[in-house]
C-alpha cells in the first residue's frame, strides 16, 4: 500500500502503525504511553496525526497505514492539539522540574546536583556541575545576593541550605589545587570574540564565550585584568589567590588577555572589527561623548543596545554590564554577561538572535499543609551549620558534608530525560492553562525499592502497568481506581519494593515523566518503609 | 499454590476487627471458576458474603485461582459496585439519574445522611445500621425520585417522608419482594387480574399487591386467574392493575393499594359459594368499619379501555418491540408462544439462508438502538462475513443513561423475544456462543433471562441441536459491576474477558476480532427485541413506519415533568412535542415546558421551541443533540439548565474510565466550572473555556463517552447562554443552585412549628404562634420546610 507522510512516499507490503510507517521514512512522532516492545495503549494523544485526504486524526501509535493516506505530523492542527494535551496533562501535573534555589538563580546554577555531590565527596563533579553554569565561582560566590537561598524550600521547616557557601567552598577547594578544572568547550568553533574590559563583565563573557567553544580575547587598558575587582575590594574580602586561581582557569580554556591596550586609543572599533568576529564592550561606566566617540549611538539614558539581542548601533558589536547601565550586585553582571555571550554566539552561528530561552519548567507552587514534612524526610534533620567567621573562612570540608545533608532534593528526577517537559518544551504549552480548582497533595513513595514513585506526576500511560506484566513481576504495577482519580498502584496493595523486585530498572527507563524514578543512595532515610 | 480446602481464619486489616472465613472464598472459586473472565463474578459473589471485599478475600483469590493480582486490584477498583471498606448492615441506595436529580432526588441523599446523624466524609451511621450510597440510574424513572434499600425499592420519595420510609424499612425488612410465582390459576376462571412486577411497578408496591390479589383469590376462591405481565408502561400509574372479565370489558386501575384489593375484585367477581359470598360480604362491611379512613373507592384511576377517546396515552403508540405488552406473561414460554414467540426462529432456521435474513434485516432499514444508529444489517453483514472458526454474539444491556430504562423494561418484560432476536442474529452470523451483558442494577433483568435461559434450552430453542436444525448456541448472562462506560462496545468485551472495562482504539473492530480476538457481533437489546417481529411481518411493514432514514419505532423512556411517565414506543419521525404532550400528558402542576433532555449525558437539550423536531436520528442531531439510547426527560421552567449541565458533567467525569487524557482532565475541568457557576464563583471567561475544553475533549477521546461528554453543556450554552451568564452575575434564574439562593418565611406564617419539627438540621427555632425564622447558615436547601408548610408561607428567593 501507498500512502506519504510529511509529503514523503512510502510504499508498505503490509499493515503497521502510522508511528511505525513514519519512522521508517526517519520521522519522529512524539509518544508517551507508547514504547517499543510493548503494546500501544493509546492514552495520552500525543502521537496524534492528520490525515489530509480525509481529515481525520489518528493516533499514530496504535492506528493502522490505509493506502492513500496523506499524513501530516506537524501542521499547525497537530501542534494546537498537542499542545493542548501537554496543558491537560500540565494542569494536573504536581512537581517542579529545576528546584526553586536553581530557577530563582539568575544564572541557573544546578544546585541540588551540586549538593548531592558534595554530599558523596565527588568534589570533582561538584566544580564541574558548577562551572557548566556558573563564571568566576570563587570570586562571585563571596559577593552574591544568593536568591536561591531565598528559594531554599528548607527554610519552611527551619533554615535554609546554605548554598552560597556551598558553592564556594567547591569552587575554593578547586581552585587551591594544582590544576583546577578546566570546562571543556561544548563544541569548538575557534571564531575570535574581542572583548573590552576586564572586570567581572568582561571576564564572565569571556568565560561563557569560550565554554560555548568560541575564541575570546580580552583587552585590559590597565596592565593588569581585573578592573574593579582590583580596586574595590580588600584582601579579606577578595584574597589574591582566588582572583589569580580565575584567571587562571580562563587561561586554561584558551582565553587570551591583552593588557595596556585600550579602545579608542590604541585600537579602533573598525580595527576590531575586521580582527574579530564581534565585539563585546564590557567597559565599565563611561561617558555618553567617550562612546559616541567610538562611534556609537547613545540615548539619555548610556549606549543604545537592542535589549534583546544586546547588539548596540554597530553590527556585530554587544554591550554588558555597567557600560550599559550600573549594575550594583555582582550576580547581575554575570548574569548579563552569560546572556550577552549567548547572542554574540547566536551572532557568529548566523542564528536569530535571542539570547537565553530558558526551557519548560513546571512548578509546584505553595506547599500544601504536611507537604513539607514529605521533603524534609528525605534529608538529615540536623540545623544550619553555622561556624564562626564563616565569611572570612568559608566552610570546612567536615562543615560542607553536613550542610550538604540538608537538601531535600526537591529537583525532579527525570528533568533531564522527562518526554512531558521535552514536549511541553517543544509545542510552547502553559501550565495554567486549564488550571484546576486545586491541586492533590504531592506524594513521594520511596520504600527502599529501587524506584521512587512519585504519584502526582504520573500521565497514567500505564507503561509500568504492562511493563511489570510482560516482565511477569508477581505484584507489580495496576492501575487502582478510575476516571480521574486513577493511578498507578502496586497489586492487592503491597509495598514499592514487593511490586518491584526484578524490574525496577526496566520501569524507571519506561516511565515517560519524573513519575517513577533511581532511587539515588543518598536518600539518608527510609520513608514509609514496612 | 494452597489446597482449596484449607480453612484460614484471618485477621482483616482495617478497621473491622471481623475474621473472614477463607475457606468460603475457596468455596466460591469451586462454584464458579479460577478463570480470569471469573474474576468478575468472584468479586461479586464474595461481596455478596460480605457486603464488602476484605483485603484478605482478595489475596486468597490470587493464590486459590488464575488470576493475576494486578487484575484483581485493578477489577476491584474500576467497577462502582464494588467496595474497599466495611459498610452497615442495610445499604441504602440513593438513585441520582437524570429523572430522579430533576425531581429531587439530590436532596435525599443529604437528608438521609442527616436523619442517620451521619459524619461529614463518612457513610455509614454510628450503629453500623445504615450505608448511604449514590446510584446512577435503577431504571425507574417515572417513580422518580427513587431510592434502594437493600433489595426493596421506594418511589416518589420525599425529603420530609425520609423517617417515615426507613421506619417501614425496618418494619417489613423480612418480607421479600415477590419472587416470578407461577400464575395463579383456579380452574373455570371467568377473568384475569393482569400486573406487572418488574422493579419499577415494584417500587411502587406491586408486589405487595400482587400478593393480597392472590390471597384474597384464594381466601375468597374467585374464579380469577392472577396473571404477572410483561410491563405496560404505564409506570406513572404503577402498580397497574386490568382486571378482565373474558368476553366483557377491560378495566384498568392505577396506583392500586393492598387495601384496595378485596374491593376491586368484589366489584368484578362473585365468590364461589353463598357462604363465602355472604362472608365476604361481611368482611368488607366489617373491613370498611374498622378502619379510620374511608374506603375511598379506587375508580379515581379507573380507567375503562372502552372509553378509548380519552386514553390518549396509548393511541400514537405502535407496539413492535413491546408487542403484547400488557397481557404477555414475561415468564411464560407458553404465553409467548401462543403470541407468535418462536415463529420468527423457526423460518429463519428452516427455510432462510442467513444471506436472506442479513439481507431482510439490510431492507427493513433498523438501525442499532443503542443509540450511534448504525445499520443493523450492516453489522451483520460484517460478522456473516468475518472469518473464524469461532464468532460471538453479544447483547449489550448494559443501559447506561441515567434516565433511560427502555432495556430495562424489555430484558424483564420480554426476555424471550431477546433470546429469539440473539438466537436469529447468532444463525445469521455464525455464531454459537453468546453474552448478555446486563446492568448490576437490573437484578430482576438478569433473573428473568437467566430463567428464560433455561426454560428455551430445556425447550429446544436454545443450547444444542435447536429444533432439531443441527444448530448450537449456548447463552450466559454476564452481570455488570457498575461502569457506564461498558455500554461501549470494546469496554464490554474487556469487561466479560474479566478486565478493566477500558475502550481500546477501533480497528479493529468487533466483527473482525472482538471477544478474545474472535469476530463478534454486538448488538443492543432493543435491536435484538424489534428481530422478531420484522421476520414475521417482513421488512417491508416495518419501514413503512418512521421518516427519512430512521424506520421503524423506537421506544422512550418519558420522565421528568411530564404527567404520565412510562415506557413509550412510537414510529420514528412523531414530534418530541407528540411524545411529551399526547402521549406523557403535558407538563404537570401548570408549569411550561422548558425543554427536554435526550440522549442522556451524551445529548443534548432540545428547547421547547425546537420540540417540533421529530424523533429521527439525522435531525435530533442537526439540533445539538442525540437520539441516543431513548432517555427522554422532560424539563419545565423551574429547571436549571447550568444545574443540568453540571449533573450530566459530573455523572460522565465520574464514569469516565480515566484513560484518554483528554476526556480524563477535560470533564475534571470543565466540572469544576460548571461548579463554581452554580456557586456563583463563575469568572469572566469561563464559558469561553468550557468550549474550548469541549472541543479538545470531542477531539482527543476515543470512545463515545468522551467524544460526547461535552454535548449537554455545549447545547445548554447554544440554546440558554442568558442562563449561564446569569449565573456568572450570582444569579439562578430557576433558583434551583442552592449556594444562590435561601430560603425564607414569609408574614403567612403563624408559628405552627411544622417547619421547626421537620428542619433536620435545627436551622429553625421553635416558636409556637410566633413568625419563625431560618438561620440561613444552619439550612441546607433540603426543601423539607416548605413541603410540609401547611399554608406555604415558606418562598426562594436570590441569596
Amino acid at each position: 500500500m501507498k500512502l506519504t507522510i510529511d509529503n514523503q512516499e512510502l510504499e508498505l507490503d503490509e499493515s503497521t502503525t502510522l508511528y511505525h510507517a513514519a519512522k521508517q521514512v526517519g520521522i519522529d512522532i512524539p509518544v508517551m504511553c507508547y514504547k517499543e516492545g510493548h503494546d500501544y495503549f493509546t492514552s495520552c494523544m500525543i502521537c496524534e496525526v492528520k490525515d489530509k485526504t480525509s481529515g481525520n486524526v489518528y493516533p499514530a501509535c496504535s492506528a493502522p497505514v490505509v493506502d492513500g493516506m496523506e499524513i501530516d505530523t506537524q501542521c499547525e492542527e497537530i501542534r494546537e492539539r498537542r499542545k493542548a494535551t501537554l496543558e491537560l496533562l500540565l494542569s494536573e501535573h504536581i512537581g517542579d522540574c529545576e528546584a526553586p534555589c536553581q530557577r530563582l538563580c539568575a544564572i541557573h546554577s544546578e544546585v541540588p546536583r551540586m549538593i548531592r555531590e558534595i554530599k558523596d565527596n565527588r568534589m570533582d563533579d561538584a566544580i564541574a556541575t558548577i562551572r557548566r553554569d556558573m563564571a568566576l565561582p570563587a570570586i562571585l560566590e563571596r559577593f552574591c545576593n544568593a536568591p536561591c537561598e531565598k528559594g531554599c524550600r528548607r527554610g519552611v521547616h527551619d533554615e535554609t541550605v546554605s548554598i552560597r557557601h556551598l558553592t564556594r567552598y567547591a569552587a575554593e577547594w578547586d581552585l587551591r589545587r594544582e590544576a583546577p578544572y578546566i570546562p571543556p568547550a561544548k563544541k569548538v568553533t575557534g571564531k575570535a570574540v574581542a572583548i573590552i574590559g576586564s572586570g567581572v563583565t568582561g571576564l564572565a563573557t569571556a568565560y561563557y564565550l569560550a565554554l560555548a567553544g568560541h575564541a575570546p580575547t580580552v583587552f585590559e587598558q590597565h596592565d593588569k585584568p581585573g578592573g574593579r575587582l582590583l580596586t574595590e575590594h580588600d584582601e579579606e574580602q577578595l584574597p589574591a589567590w582566588v582572583l589569580e586561581g580565575e584567571l587562571r582557569v580562563l587561561r586554561g580554556m584558551g582565553v587570551e588577555f591583552k593588557t595596556g591596550v585600550a579602545l579608542g586609543r590604541d585600537i579602533s572599533l573598525a580595527q576590531l572589527g575586521e580582527q574579530f568576529g564581534a565585539v563585546s564592550l564590557a567597559l565599565g561606566q563611561a561617558e555618553p561623548a567617550a562612546l559616541e566617540a567610538l562611534g556609537l549611538e547613545v540615548t539619555d539614558k548610556g549606549l543604545k543596545l537592542d535589549p534583546k539581542t544586546r547588539q548596540t548601533s554597530v553590527k556585530g558589536v554587544f554591550g554588558g554590564g555597567s557600560v550599559v547601565k550600573l549594575q550594583p550586585a555582582m550576580l547581575k553582571l554575570v548574569q548579563g554577561a552569560k546572556g550577552v555571550a549567548k547572542c554574540i554566539g547566536q551572532f557568529l552561528d548566523g542564528q536569530p538572535i535571542t539570547g537565553i530561552v530558558e526551557m519548560y519548567n513546571h512548578t509546584m507552587g505553595r506547599l500544601q499543609e504536611g507537604e513539607i514534612d514529605i521533603f524534609v524526610s528525605g534529608a538529615s534533620p540536623i540545623p544550619q551549620v553555622k561556624p564562626e567567621n564563616l565569611e572570612v573562612n568559608g566552610f570546612k570540608e567536615a562543615e560542607a558534608e553536613d550542610e550538604s545533608t540538608r537538601c531535600m532534593h526537591c529537583d525532579c528526577r527525570a528533568k533531564d530525560n522527562c518526554d512531558l517537559r521535552i514536549y511541553s518544551d517543544a509545542y510552547g504549552a502553559k501550565q495554567a492553562e486549564f488550571k484546576g480548582e486545586t491541586r492533590a497533595k504531592h506524594e513521594h513513595i520511596n520504600q527502599n525499592a529501587g524506584a521512587v514513585y512519585e504519584p502526582g506526576k504520573c500521565i497514567k500511560c500505564g507503561l509500568c502497568v504492562r511493563v511489570t506484566k510482560d516482565e511477569g513481576e508477581e505484584f507489580g504495577f495496576t492501575f487502582v481506581g478510575r476516571g480521574f482519580e486513577v493511578k498507578p498502584g502496586i497489586s492487592l496493595n503491597q509495598t514499592l519494593d514487593r511490586g518491584l523486585q526484578k524490574v525496577a530498572e526496566k520501569v524507571i527507563e519506561a516511565c515517560p515523566t519524573g513519575a517513577l524514578a533511581e532511587n539515588e543512595k543518598y536518600q539518608p532515610e527510609l520513608i514509609g518503609t514496612d | 499454590m494452597d489446597s482449596p480446602q484449607t480453612t484460614q481464619l484471618c485477621a482483616v486489616s482495617g478497621n473491622t476487627g471481623n475474621e473472614v472465613d477463607l475457606a468460603e472464598v475457596d468455596a466460591i472459586v469451586a462454584r464458579i471458576g479460577r478463570r480470569v473472565e471469573d474474576l468478575i463474578p468472584l468479586l461479586q459473589e464474595i461481596q455478596k458474603k460480605h457486603n464488602w471485599l476484605p483485603p484478605a478475600t482478595l489475596e486468597r483469590l490470587a493464590k486459590v485461582t488464575e488470576i493475576t493480582p494486578d487484575a484483581i486490584t485493578g477489577v476491584s477498583t474500576f467497577y462502582s459496585q464494588f467496595r474497599h471498606h466495611p459498610v452497615g448492615k442495610h445499604i441504602i441506595q440513593t438513585c441520582v439519574g437524570t429523572a430522579c436529580h430533576v425531581g429531587g432526588g439530590s436532596l435525599l441523599d443529604e437528608t438521609f445522611r442527616n436523619h442517620l446523624k451521619i459524619k461529614p466524609g463518612e457513610h455509614t451511621d454510628a450503629d453500623a445500621r445504615f450505608t448511604c450510597e449514590q446510584v446512577a440510574c435503577l431504571g425507574c424513572c417515572m417513580l422518580a425520585p427513587v431510592v434502594q434499600i437493600d433489595d426493596v425499592i421506594y418511589g416518589d420519595v420525599q425529603p420530609h417522608g425520609i423517617p417515615k420510609l426507613l421506619d417501614d424499612f425496618l418494619a417489613t425488612e423480612k418480607s421479600k419482594t415477590e419472587q416470578d410465582a407461577e400464575d395463579l390459576s383456579t380452574r373455570n376462571s371467568v377473568g384475569d387480574v393482569r400486573l406487572c412486577i418488574c422493579s419499577s411497578c415494584n417500587a411502587g408496591g406491586a408486589s405487595e399487591v400482587y400478593r393480597e390479589f392472590k390471597n384474597v383469590v384464594e381466601d375468597l376462591k374467585l374464579p380469577v386467574r392472577i396473571k404477572n405481565v410483561g410491563c405496560t408502561g404505564y409506570a406513572y400509574q404503577a402498580p397497574l392493575v386490568e382486571v378482565a372479565v373474558y368476553n366483557e370489558n377491560r378495566h384498568r386501575y392505577g396506583r392500586v393499594k393492598p387495601g384496595e384489593v378485596r374491593s376491586i375484585l368484589l366489584n368484578h367477581f362473585r365468590p364461589a359459594g353463598l357462604l363465602t359470598r355472604a362472608g365476604a360480604r361481611v368482611y368488607g362491611l366489617l373491613d370498611h368499619l374498622l378502619t379510620d379512613e374511608a374506603w375511598q373507592p379506587p375508580t379515581r384511576f379507573h380507567k375503562d379501555v372502552r372509553a378509548g377517546a380519552d386514553d390518549r396515552f396509548k393511541d400514537p403508540q405502535v407496539r413492535i418491540t413491546t408487542e403484547h405488552a400488557g397481557h404477555l406473561n414475561p415468564v411464560n414460554i407458553e404465553d409467548y408462544i401462543e403470541h407468535d414467540g418462536f415463529q420468527a426462529l423457526e423460518r429463519c432456521l428452516r427455510e432462510l439462508k442467513p444471506e436472506e435474513i442479513i439481507q431482510e434485516i439490510s431492507n427493513s432499514g433498523l438501525r442499532g438502538r443503542g443509540g450511534a444508529g448504525f445499520p443493523t444489517g450492516i453489522k451483520w453483514g460484517f460478522a456473516h462475513e468475518a472469518s473464524g472458526d469461532k464468532k460471538y454474539i453479544i447483547c449489550n444491556g448494559d443501559e447506561g443513561d441515567p434516565g433511560a430504562f427502555m432495556d430495562r423494561m424489555i430484558l424483564e418484560s420480554f426476555p424471550f423475544r431477546v433470546l429469539e432476536g440473539m438466537a436469529i442474529a447468532a444463525h445469521s452470523v455464525g455464531a454459537e456462543e453468546g453474552f448478555l451483558y446486563i446492568r448490576a442494577e437490573y437484578p430482576l433483568a438478569t433473573e428473568r433471562i437467566n430463567n428464560a435461559i433455561a426454560i428455551c434450552e430445556e425447550r429446544g430453542y436454545l443450547g444444542t441441536d435447536i429444533l432439531g436444525t443441527g444448530m448450537n448456541l449456548n447463552l450466559r448472562v454476564i452481570e455488570g459491576a457498575g461502569a457506564f462506560v461498558c455500554g461501549e462496545e470494546t469496554a464490554l468485551m474487556s469487561a466479560i474477558e474479566g478486565g478493566r472495562g477500558m475502550p481500546r482504539f477501533r480497528p479493529p473492530f468487533p466483527a473482525q476480532s472482538g471477544l478474545w480476538g474472535k469476530p463478534t457481533l454486538i448488538n443492543n437489546v432493543e435491536t435484538l427485541a424489534t428481530i422478531s417481529w420484522i421476520i414475521r411481518n417482513g421488512a417491508e411493514k416495518f419501514s413503512t413506519y418512521g421518516s427519512g432514514k430512521s424506520r421503524g419505532t423506537k421506544t422512550f423512556a418519558l420522565a421528568g415533568k411530564v404527567n404520565r411517565g412510562g415506557l413509550v414506543e412510537v414510529p420514528m419521525g412523531m414530534t418530541i412535542r407528540e411524545i411529551v404532550d399526547e402521549i406523557g400528558g403535558g407538563i404537570p402542576n401548570g408549569r411550561k415546558l422548558k425543554g427536554v433532555l435526550l440522549g442522556g449525558p451524551s445529548g443534548g437539550c432540545v428547547p421547547a421551541s425546537l420540540c417540533d423536531t421529530p424523533v429521527d436520528f439525522e435531525e435530533i442531531k442537526a439540533v445539538g443533540a442525540i437520539m441516543g439510547s431513548g432517555g427522554m426527560v422532560v424539563l419545565d421552567d423551574t429547571d436549571c439548565m447550568v444545574d443540568i449541565a453540571r449533573y450530566f458533567m459530573a455523572f460522565t467525569q465520574d464514569e469516565s474510565c480515566g484513560k484518554c487524557t483528554h476526556c480524563r482532565i477535560g470533564t475534571k475541568r470543565m466540572k469544576e466550572i460548571l461548579d463554581r457557576l452554580c456557586e456563583g464563583k463563575g469568572r469572566k471567561g469561563d464559558l469561553a473555556k468550557i468550549q474550548a475544553l469541549g472541543g479538545i475533549t470531542v477531539d482527543g477521546s476515543l470512545c463515545g463517552l468522551g467524544t460526547t461528554a461535552p454535548n449537554p453543556v455545549i447545547s445548554g450554552i447554544k440554546y440558554f447562554q442568558d442562563e449561564f451568564e446569569a449565573h456568572i452575575n450570582g444569579e439562578c434564574p430557576s433558583r434551583k443552585c442552592t449556594s444562590l439562593i435561601r430560603y425564607d418565611i414569609t408574614d403567612t406564617c403563624f408559628g405552627c412549628t411544622r417547619c421547626s419539627q421537620h428542619c433536620p438540621t435545627d436551622a429553625i427555632p421553635m416558636n409556637p404562634y410566633h413568625h419563625h425564622v431560618i438561620e440561613d447558615p444552619l439550612c441546607t436547601r433540603c426543601d423539607i420546610c416548605l413541603q410540609v408548610c401547611p399554608v406555604d408561607a415558606i418562598r426562594i428567593v436570590d441569596k
